[in-house]
C-alpha cells in the first residue's frame, strides 16, 4: 500500500459507520466487573431492535474510569452509563430509560485530561486497524517516512524533550541516538511491556486499547535507528495483551504497515511478541534481554548499555510501552507542539493509573507538572467515605510514599526524586489515615524478596533481612537496634546491588522511615520515644 | 525459608519421552525454533501438558540442544511455569498493591482453608493483574472476577470441588 | 590523539592496556581488592559486590572486575564507607545459609572464612537463616553442601567454559536459588558430569568438597586447574 492509501481506507471505514454507536469498554478493568455479558447482550438485543439499521455496538478499550465499569457510552451524543447490567441493554440501545442515569462528563477527572497517548483509547476497536486509520492512526508513520529522514526524526525526539516512561526518565532521545549511531548493520527495538509494579496498569490498558499506536512507534523507531526487528516483551500475566497485539501484528502486516515494503517505502521492519512468565525483575532491560535470548531473567552490570551491546549482542534500543506511544503524535504535530506540554525538564503528559483506596479509581493523563493533589483529590476525589489521605504511594516497589502534605508536589521527574520518590511507571496508589505504614513497608519488600534474582548478594539475602526486620517490628517485637540495621541494611543494598531492583527496593522503607518514622516508633518495644 | 528445590531421581527413557512429547518436537521443527526460543517452548509444552515435569524438561533440552541444568533453571526461575503437577481447577488470588490493601490476605487465606486436601483444586497467588479498579481479583478457571469477598471466594472453591 | 593510558588507584599511578579492568589493573598495582564469584580465566559476572570500587565523578561505585579501566580514572579501593559496605556483605553472607567453621571441611581453607577474619568480623548482626538444605553425596568422588554454597557459580561457570559439560547451573531464584546437576538431580545420577574435579577445586568454600574429607581436612590443589585456564587463554588469543 501506498501512504495515500492511509487516506482511503480512513474514508471507507469512517463511511461504514453507522449514525448511532455503542461503544462498550472491553479493557481488563471492566471485563472483570461483566463488560462481555454486557457487550453480548446489546449485541443480541440489537438484533431485534427497530434501531438496528442505524446503530451497531463497538468493542472499545479503556474508558479510565476502571471503578465504575463495565462502562457503555453511546455515541455520537456521548452519554456515557457506569455500572452497567446486561439488563440494561434495551434502555442504552433506545437512548433512554428511568434507570438510567448518565456519568457527568464534565467532572475534573475527565475534564482536566490531556490525552495524548490515550487519545484513541475507548474509542478505536482495537481489534480493527480500519477503525486506528480511521481515527489517525500511522499517520505519523506516513509523515516520518515522507518527509522526513531518519536522523530528522532522531532530531524530533531528541527535541521534544520526551523521557523515558518506564521509570527512570532517561532522556529517549540520546538513547535512539546511540542506536541511530552504530554502524552494526544488525540492530533491534524492543518494547518493554513488563508492566510488573503491582497496582500500576497503564501500558497493560494503552495496549489493550490502542495497539497499533505503539506499533506505530516501534515502526518509526526501526526507521530512524536502522533496526529491522523489533520486540514487544509482555507479561504473562497479561493475555489479553498478547491476543489484541498478535491479531494488531497480523493486520499492520497484511497491510503492509509491517514487513518488507512498509508503505510502499521499501522500509523493512518487523515485530514479534515475547512472553513473560512472572519475573518482575525482567523489567530490567538487561535481564528482559536475557529472558528474550531465553535464559534465566537476569540482569547484568552495566556498561555496556543495550544501546551498544544489547540483544544478542547487537545494538539495540529499549523503550516503554508509553514511550513508544508518544512517538506518532511527536512526529506528527512536532517536537515544539509536544514541548510546549509540561515542564521545563519533564515535557509532555504522563499516564498514570490510579488506584487504592480512592473513590475513582482509574487512567489519567495530564501534563507533566500537575501536583499531585490536582490528580488524587480534584480529579479522582481523594478517599472514600471521607477519610483523609495518608499518603500517595508512586512508583510501585522501586519507588516511594508522598505524604499528604506534600502532595502539592508536581509530578516532574526532579521534583518527585526531590522528596525521595519517583514518576515511576505511573502507578498511584491512595493510602488513606487507617494505612500501617510499616505493614506497607514489608509489603513492598515481601515483594522485593519474592522477586530478586539471586545473583548478587546483597539484594538476595539484605531484602530477605529486611522483610525479617520489618516484621519483626510490625509484631511489635523490634527493638531501636532494629530500626537502625533496617537502616543500615537499605543503605547497603542501595549502593551495592547490582541492578536497579535491588538499588531501589529500600525506597520504602527510607521513604515510610523518613515521612512516617511514629509508625514504628510506636510500634517499637518500650514504646515511643518520650 | 525452606528448599523449594530437592534433587529428585530421574530416569528418562529416551523412547518414552519422544513419544509422549512428540507433539512439541513436531511444533518445534514447524517453526524452525532454535535455543533463543526456550521460553517459547516451555509456554507451549505447559499449556499442552498441564506442567512441566522432568521428562518435559529433558525432552525440550535435547530438541533445543541445550545442556540440561540450564532449561532446569530457566524453568524454575519463572514463577508462571509449573514444576508439579495442578488440580483441574485453578483459583489464583491477586496479590499486588490495590487488591492487598482490598484484603487479598484474608481471600488467599479463606480459598487455602477452602481447598485444603482437596486434589482437584489448586490455590495460588499472583503479584498484581492489571485491574485494579475491580479490585480485589480473583482469577478461576481463567476467568477474571472483580469484587472479591471472602464468601465469594468460599463459593467459587466449593463449586470446583462439586465440578470435580 | 588518544589519551595516555594511565589511571589512579589508591593514589598509586598504574598503566594499564586496552580492555583491562579496573580488578586486573589494581592486582598488578598491589592493591588488594577482595573478591569472591571472580576467578582467573572464568567469565566475570559482577556478583559478589565485595570488589565494589568508588570512581572519582561518578555517583556510582563500580564493580571493579567488570569495569574496564579508562585514561584518567581515579580510583578509591579502601574507603571506610567501602570496608563497612564489604562487611555488611560477608554479614549477609555468613547469616544466609550455614557457615559454622568448627564442622566444616574447608576450615582453616576457605576464602569466605579469610575475608571474615581480613574485615575482622566477630560477630553477625543480621538474624541466622539456618534454612535445612541438604548433602548430596550421591557421586562416587565428590559431594556438595548446600548449606556452605554462597551462590558464587563459580561451579557453573568452569563446568561450562573450560570442562565443556554444563553440568551445573542455578535453579529457583532469589533467596532460594540453588545450584544443581543436569534436572536438579542427585549428582552422582548425572548423565553430562565428567568427575573431572574443576568444580570442586575452585569452590571458595565447603560446599563442593572430596568425599572422604574429613573437619578441616579440605587440601585444594588449583594448579592444576590454572593450567587448564592458562591453556585456554592462551588458545584465545591465539586461536
Amino acid at each position: 500500500m501506498s501512504p495515500d492509501d492511509l487516506d482511503g481506507i480512513a474514508a471507507r471505514e469512517n463511511a461504514s459507520r453507522k449514525p448511532i454507536q455503542i461503544r462498550c469498554c472491553t479493557a481488563a478493568g471492566c471485563l472483570a466487573v461483566g463488560a462481555e455479558s454486557v457487550r453480548r447482550e446489546l449485541q443480541g438485543v440489537l438484533e431485534q431492535h427497530p434501531l438496528r439499521d442505524q446503530t451497531e455496538v463497538i468493542g472499545v478499550g479503556c474508558m479510565r474510569l476502571c471503578g465504575f465499569g463495565p462502562l457503555v457510552r453511546r455515541d455520537p451524543d456521548g452519554t456515557t452509563f457506569a455500572g452497567v447490567r446486561p439488563a440494561d441493554a434495551p434502555a442504552i440501545i433506545a437512548g433512554q430509560g428511568p434507570e438510567l442515569t448518565p456519568l457527568d462528563m464534565h467532572q475534573p477527572f475527565f475534564r482536566n485530561q490531556k490525552s495524548v497517548v490515550l487519545a484513541n483509547c475507548g474509542i478505536v476497536d482495537p481489534e480493527r486497524i480500519e477503525s486506528t486509520i480511521a481515527a489517525g492512526g500511522y499517520r505519523g508513520l506516513r509523515d516520518a517516512l515522507t518527509l522526513h529522514s531518519p536522523a530528522e526524526i532522531v532530531q524530533f525526539v531528541t527535541r521534544s524533550g520526551l523521557r523515558g516512561r518506564g521509570g527512570a526518565g532517561y532522556p529517549t532521545g540520546v538513547k535512539w541516538s546511540i542506536v541511530a549511531g552504530s554502524t552494526d548493520p544488525n540492530k533491534h527495538v524492543i518494547c518493554n511491556a513488563d508492566e510488573g509494579d503491582p497496582g500500576a496498569f497503564k501500558d497493560r490498558t494503552i495496549l489493550e486499547s490502542d495497539p497499533h499506536r505503539v506499533m506505530e512507534g516501534m515502526v518509526i523507531a526501526g526507521y530512524a535507528t536502522g533496526a529491522r526487528t523489533g520486540y514487544v516483551y509482555v507479561r504473562g500475566e497479561h493475555p489479553l495483551v498478547t491476543d489484541r497485539l498478535q491479531k494488531a501484528i497480523d493486520q499492520a502486516r497484511e497491510f503492509g504497515l509491517l514487513g518488507t515494503d512498509i508503505l510502499g517505502r521499501g522500509l523493512i521492519f518487523d515485530i514479534e511478541i515475547r512472553v513473560g512468565a512472572g519475573a518482575y525483575v525482567c523489567g530490567e532491560e538487561t535481564a528482559l534481554i536475557a529472558s528474550i535470548e531465553g535464559g534465566r531473567g537476569i540482569p547484568h552490570p552495566r556498561p555496556p548499555y543495550p544501546g551498544k551491546v544489547g540483544l544478542w549482542g547487537a545494538p539495540t534500543l529499549i523503550n516503554n510501552v508509553e514511550t513508544y506511544a508518544n512517538i506518532g503524535a511527536i512526529v506528527e504535530n512536532g517536537p515544539d507542539w509536544y514541548s510546549a506540554i509540561g515542564t521545563p525538564t519533564s515535557r509532555g503528559t504522563k499516564v498514570f493509573s490510579v488506584a487504592g483506596r480512592v473513590v475513582r479509581t482509574g487512567l489519567v493523563e495530564v501534563p507533566m507538572g500537575t501536583p499531585l493533589r490536582e490528580i488524587v483529590e480534584v480529579m479522582c476525589g481523594g478517599a472514600p467515605k471521607g477519610a483523609r489521605i495518608k499518603a500517595v504511594q508512586t512508583g510501585g516497589p522501586a519507588g516511594g510514599f508522598v505524604p499528604e502534605p506534600l502532595l502539592d508536589t508536581p509530578v516532574d521527574y526532579e521534583a518527585m526524586a526531590a522528596i525521595g520518590s519517583i514518576v515511576g511507571s505511573g502507578g498511584m496508589i491512595v493510602l488513606d489515615e487507617t494505612t500501617d505504614m510499616v505493614e506497607m513497608a514489608r509489603f513492598f519488600m515481601d515483594f522485593c524478596r519474592d522477586e530478586s534474582c539471586g545473583k548478587c548478594i546483597p539484594c538476595r539475602t539484605g531484602t530477605v533481612q529486611m522483610h525479617g526486620l520489618l516484621e519483626r517490628i510490625g509484631r511489635r517485637e523490634g527493638t531501636r537496634a532494629d530500626v537502625l540495621r533496617l537502616e543500615l541494611l537499605a543503605d547497603v543494598v542501595r549502593h551495592t546491588s547490582l541492578c536497579g531492583l535491588g538499588r531501589s527496593a529500600p525506597n520504602p522503607v527510607t521513604s515510610s522511615l523518613r515521612h512516617f518514622r511514629g509508625d514504628y516508633e510506636e510500634k517499637l518495644r518500650g514504646g515511643p520515644k518520650s | 525459608m525452606t528448599d523449594s528445590i530437592t534433587n529428585q531421581s530421574v530416569a528418562l527413557d529416551l523412547g518414552e519421552v519422544d513419544a509422549r512429547f512428540g507433539s512439541i518436537g513436531e511444533w518445534i521443527a514447524s517453526q524452525g525454533l532454535s535455543n533463543g526460543d526456550l521460553m517459547a517452548v516451555l509456554h507451549r509444552t505447559q499449556a499442552e501438558f498441564g506442567y512441566l515435569d522432568r521428562g518435559a524438561l529433558g525432552f525440550v533440552a535435547r530438541a533445543l540442544r541445550l545442556p540440561l541444568s540450564r532449561v532446569y533453571g530457566v524453568a524454575s526461575f519463572y514463577h508462571n511455569f509449573r514444576l508439579t503437577p495442578h488440580g483441574r481447577h485453578e483459583i489464583i488470588v491477586c496479590t499486588g498493591t490495590a487488591c492487598h490493601i482490598a484484603g487479598a490476605t484474608r481471600l488467599l487465606e479463606e480459598a487455602h482453608c477452602r481447598a485444603v486436601g482437596l486434589k482437584s483444586v489448586t490455590v495460588g497467588s499472583t503479584r498484581c493483574l492489571g485491574p485494579c479498579g475491580a479490585a480485589p481479583v480473583v482469577v478461576a478457571d481463567g476467568e477474571l472476577l472483580g469484587g472479591q469477598t471472602a464468601e465469594s471466594v468460599s463459593e467459587i472453591v466449593a463449586r470446583a470441588r462439586h465440578e470435580s | 590523539m588518544t589519551a595516555e593510558r594511565k589511571m589512579r588507584i589508591n593514589d598509586v599511578q598504574v598503566k594499564f592496556e586496552e580492555g583491562e579492568t579496573v580488578l586486573a589493573c589494581a592486582r598488578r598495582a598491589g592493591v588488594r581488592i577482595p573478591t569472591l564469584c571472580h576467578f582467573d580465566g572464568l567469565s566475570d559476572i559482577g556478583a559478589c559486590r565485595l570488589c565494589l570500587v568508588e570512581v572519582e565523578g561518578s555517583a556510582q561505585l563500580a564493580a571493579s572486575c567488570v569495569t574496564r579501566a579508562e585514561p584518567g580514572m581515579v580510583i578509591r579501593c579502601h574507603t571506610t564507607r567501602l570496608a563497612e559496605y564489604r562487611k555488611v556483605i560477608l554479614e549477609l553472607l555468613l547469616a544466609e545459609r550455614n557457615h559454622v567453621c568448627s564442622v566444616c571441611v574447608a576450615n582453616g581453607n576457605c576464602e569466605l572464612q579469610d575475608l571474615a577474619t581480613e574485615h575482622q568480623i566477630d560477630h553477625v548482626r543480621f538474624d541466622y537463616q539456618f534454612p535445612a538444605l541438604g548433602v548430596d553425596l550421591s557421586h562416587g568422588q565428590f559431594g556438595v553442601d548446600h548449606n556452605r554454597c554462597i551462590l558464587c557459580t563459580r561451579c557453573v561457570r568452569v563446568c561450562d567454559e573450560i570442562e565443556g559439560a554444563h553440568t551445573w547451573d542455578v535453579a529457583g531464584r532469589g533467596g532460594t536459588s540453588r545450584v544443581i546437576t543436569d534436572l536438579a538431580q542427585p549428582w552422582g545420577e548425572s548423565q553430562t558430569c565428567t568427575s573431572c574435579g574443576k568444580c570442586v577445586e575452585l569452590c571458595p568454600t565447603g560446599a563442593l568438597f572430596p568425599r572422604g574429607t574429613s573437619v578441616g581436612g579440605l587440601v585444594r590443589d588449583r594448579g592444576r586447574i590454572e593450567l587448564a585456564m592458562a591453556h585456554r587463554r592462551h588458545e584465545s588469543c591465539h586461536g
